[in-house]
């Protein structure tokens, strides 16, 4: 069991946190199941897609048909040392490349939306759910601590994780 | 005949109030440290109290079985300055945050640090308004991206410890919400301390700014970025402690590598009893990640607080003029009647 305080990953059933000792058996913070759930579960548990990539200067017209065949909605765009230089989405084609079609030859990099907003596998549902609706996305890149893409998660994955303690819940009232 | 206090745990201050911070918020810890001190200061319970302001961190007085004022917001230090004032034998402590006691509150916080209170003021400090959930606060960076700055901050922060010793504080410390260890040798130097004792907590808002300090926390990372004060000795930080801080020619701080001819000795020396709050100062202002952060006790002088200062003038008018009358009071002087 995660230490609510510390973070330390204690043995279950364990009285008090052996790292900070902060009661473990008395917690019983507010709010609902729901409420709970995303703010204890770590985006680990939603199980990050590993990303599909693409470098800058590929046409938009191959980012475009990876994503159409692979049926996912965004690529990540990394530079040539692998860092993280922006997400290309299904936004990006509908906002900054469907006026003007016949630029499918120019780089991805020119319609890409630059520096995402990224998250760890560490940080909370919440603070996923606080990042996506604060930038208005639907997908966020997982990063590790050298800030390298190691997954993918969108709006979806958090849907299916609340419906499946959604089903849960409605199993155990 | 004297009556034996009763040893008390940290359990004893433990309230039966529900916890309503979110599950893994850095609260939590420092509420953990707080009441392991607690009972090791050998003061009465009922001699405690806990004062605190609005925001997350200032659900913290219901969380412990102690004397406590969930108070107005930013007021925190005014009202705490004035429970000091007529019951000095209190210790009292004062729960803010970076919003309510460097925003809404800023001037009480200012002038209770620099009249020396003898308050304990731990101010929590997550860059965010978490209670609000998300606009930016007043030690947001550059360029945050909040609900309240959606093109991202052009506010300069402030530095909390900058605030502190501007303001002549004569206890500044920093420290981290999940180095438990450090926190509790921390809060303890604070509580020990005659005087405002201000302690910077860098406190995880896992829901709304989660990993704003992941540098100065996470094991195999801090190590790197943080460099821990001691007084007497050399500022060395680093995996495997080969750099330090030098004061240059230009009489600021820079990183150096250990070896090829520096050597401790070529080192700055913390001196957290310098009169001159110059060195704090010049400690406080090292930000990630130009410099590593200092944690661990920046100053540490002694100066009369407030509160002696105050009772001894009452005390000594009580001796000189009697206990007086407040009736009398009311009545004495310029008087009007307003009809």
């Amino acid at each position: 069991m995660l230490c609510p305080g510390c973070g330390f990953d204690n043995i279950e059933g364990m009285d008090n946190c052996e790292e900070c000792g902060q009661p473990l058996v008395t917690l019983d913070p507010s709010g609902g199941e729901l409420e709970q759930a995303i703010s204890r579960h770590a985006i680990r548990v939603l199980c990050p897609k590993p990303p599909l990539t693409i470098g800058p200067l590929e046409p938009v017209s191959t980012a475009i048909a990876t994503m159409s065949e692979q049926n996912v909605g965004c690529l990540l765009v990394l530079d040539e040392q692998g860092d993280l230089v922006g997400i290309f989405t299904e936004r990006d084609v509908l906002n900054r490349f469907s006026d003007d079609l016949s630029r499918l030859p120019d780089p991805v990099g020119e319609f890409m939306t630059p520096d995402p907003a990224t998250v760890s596998q560490d940080d909370s549902i919440a603070y996923a759910l606080h990042a996506m609706d604060l930038g208005g996305y639907r997908h966020l890149p997982v990063v590790d601590a050298e800030d390298r893409p190691t997954g993918i998660i969108s709006v979806r994955d958090i849907l299916k994780f609340l419906c499946v303690r959604f089903a849960e819940l409605r199993s155990t009232a | 005949m004297t009556t034996e206090l009763p040893v008390l745990t940290p359990k004893d201050f433990g309230s039966d109030q529900e916890l309503r911070w979110c599950p893994r918020c850095g609260d939590y810890s420092i509420l953990a440290q707080f009441k392991k001190l607690l009972p090791t200061l050998g003061i009465p319970k009922e001699d405690f109290m806990v004062v605190s302001g609005i925001g997350c961190s200032s659900r913290f007085p219901y969380y412990v079985d102690t004397y406590g004022f969930h108070s107005i917001h930013g007021r925190a230090p005014a009202i705490a300055t004035g429970i000091k004032g007529v019951r000095p034998d209190l210790q009292v402590w004062v729960i803010t945050g970076d919003g309510d006691g460097l925003s809404i509150g800023g001037n009480h916080l200012m002038h209770a640090i620099r009249r020396n209170v003898n308050l304990k003021i731990i101010l929590f400090n997550n860059q965010i308004y978490g209670l609000t959930k998300g606009q930016y606060s007043p030690t947001s960076p550059v360029g945050k991206r909040t609900k309240s700055t959606p093109l991202g901050s052009i506010d300069n922060p402030l530095s909390p410890l900058s605030v502190a010793i501007g303001s002549e504080a004569t206890f500044v410390a920093r420290s981290v919400d999940v180095d438990t260890k450090h926190l509790s040798k921390i809060l303890e130097r604070a509580a020990h301390h005659q005087g405002t004792a201000f302690i910077e907590v860098y406190q995880d808002c896992n829901v709304f700014n989660s990993g704003a300090f992941y540098y100065a926390s996470k094991k195999g990372i801090k190590e790197e970025n943080i460099v821990y004060l001691e007084h007497g000795k050399p500022l060395i930080f680093g995996t495997d402690r080969d750099k330090g801080i030098r004061v240059n020619e230009g009489n600021r701080p820079e990183v150096v590598k250990l070896g090829n001819g520096i050597t401790e000795d070529d080192l700055l020396f913390h001196d957290e009893e310098a009169e001159e709050p110059s060195l704090a100062f010049m400690l406080g202002r090292m930000r990630h990640p130009e410099f590593p952060e200092p944690v661990g006790v920046l100053r540490s002088v002694e100066r009369p607080a407030y509160d002696v200062a105050l009772d001894e003038q009452v005390t000594e008018s009580i001796e000189r003029k009697g206990p007086g009358d407040l009736e009398e009071l009311f009545c004495s002087g310029d008087t009007w009647t307003v009809t």
